[in-house]
């Protein structure tokens, strides 16, 4: 099971300012990349990070390199890691690197995945950024959770850390629109085939 | 026809009844839940104390699996399901 409240087993973090550093809590008490402001309205703000970054942006980059992982392919993990810390905010990124990191520092074994240590290497040596994303798709790979569970439980903890960074409850599952990460999961498992090329094949 | 006058039997059946075994319900080591959310999820669908789901939840970190629930099958079939909604693996297994 995933935790985050005790500190990082190894070292390697040195890029990252020792205040920034993963604190107590389940990130440190701050979100990832759906972050809130305490006046948005917070419902509004998740739909609109489920269509503008999760749905175009990190559902792709996730399943990429859990593919990549089981390839191991460590160069394309490495790629899609850079293209995540491309597209989002230097914030968010900063942030998905301290939870990055805190998680690679809690995964021992790997299972004897090549592309895993690697990217773990890599990340130590401040050569990728290490975003939580791709370590979280990395993990989830190694130990073949289903992609679909894998973004599911992605998405979730991206709404738990925006709660707990407001000071909100966490533990009210109903209130996370599942649905609304769902439609873009199964979206991208099984598109809708285009009328043209239905009438085409006719 | 003419009568039978000496049958051969050619196999004896005989009927025995029997409670059902009970069925486990397990949930396993996963690598993307929380422990905290874990543990709340065993409370919500087991109703169990923070104490015994903490405990439960604990089972399944160290040693991989915990037997959360052994009852009849049609309400283990129906934790599963809600286990699955949950994102918890879980299987059912019959008591030995």
């Amino acid at each position: 099971m995933l935790h985050f409240t005790d500190p990082p087993t190894t070292s390697g973090w040195s890029e990252i300012p020792a205040g920034q550093r993963a604190r107590s809590g389940t990130f440190g008490g701050e979100c990832l990349s759906f972050a809130p402001t305490p006046e948005a309205h917070f419902a509004g703000v998740w739909t609109h990070w489920a269509a503008e970054i999760f749905g175009p942006h990190l559902l792709d980059a996730m399943l990429h390199a859990m593919t990549s992982t089981r390839a191991d392919h460590t160069r394309d993990l490495l790629a899609r890691d850079a293209h995540v810390a491309g597209i989002l905010a230097p914030e968010s990124v900063l942030r998905l690197r301290r939870a990055g990191h805190a998680m690679l520092g809690r995964m021992d074994g790997m299972r004897g995945s090549r592309s895993a240590r690697r990217f773990r290497a890599a990340a130590e040596r401040g050569e990728t950024p290490g975003l939580f994303p791709i370590v979280f798709a990395l993990q989830s790979a190694i130990y073949n959770v289903p992609a679909r569970a894998a973004l599911l439980a992605y998405a979730r903890l991206e709404w738990r850390a925006a709660r707990e960074a407001q000071g909100g409850p966490w533990d009210q599952p109903g209130e996370l629109d599942a649905g609304l990460i769902l439609t873009r999961i199964d979206a991208r498992f099984h598109p809708t085939i285009e009328p043209a090329a239905v009438a085409a094949v006719r | 026809m003419p009568p039978i006058t000496n049958p051969e039997i050619l196999e004896k059946t005989a009927e025995a009844t029997a409670l059902d075994l009970p069925w486990n319900v397990v949930v396993h080591n996963d690598p993307i839940n929380l422990m905290s959310y874990v543990t709340m999820v065993f409370q919500r669908v087991f109703q169990y104390s923070k104490e015994r789901a903490t405990k439960h939840m604990l089972e399944v970190h160290q040693q991989g699996r915990s037997i959360v629930w052994t009852g009849n099958k049609e309400k283990a079939e129906l934790y599963v399901q809600q286990l699955h909604s949950h994102l918890l693996l879980s299987t059912l297994e019959k008591t030995s």
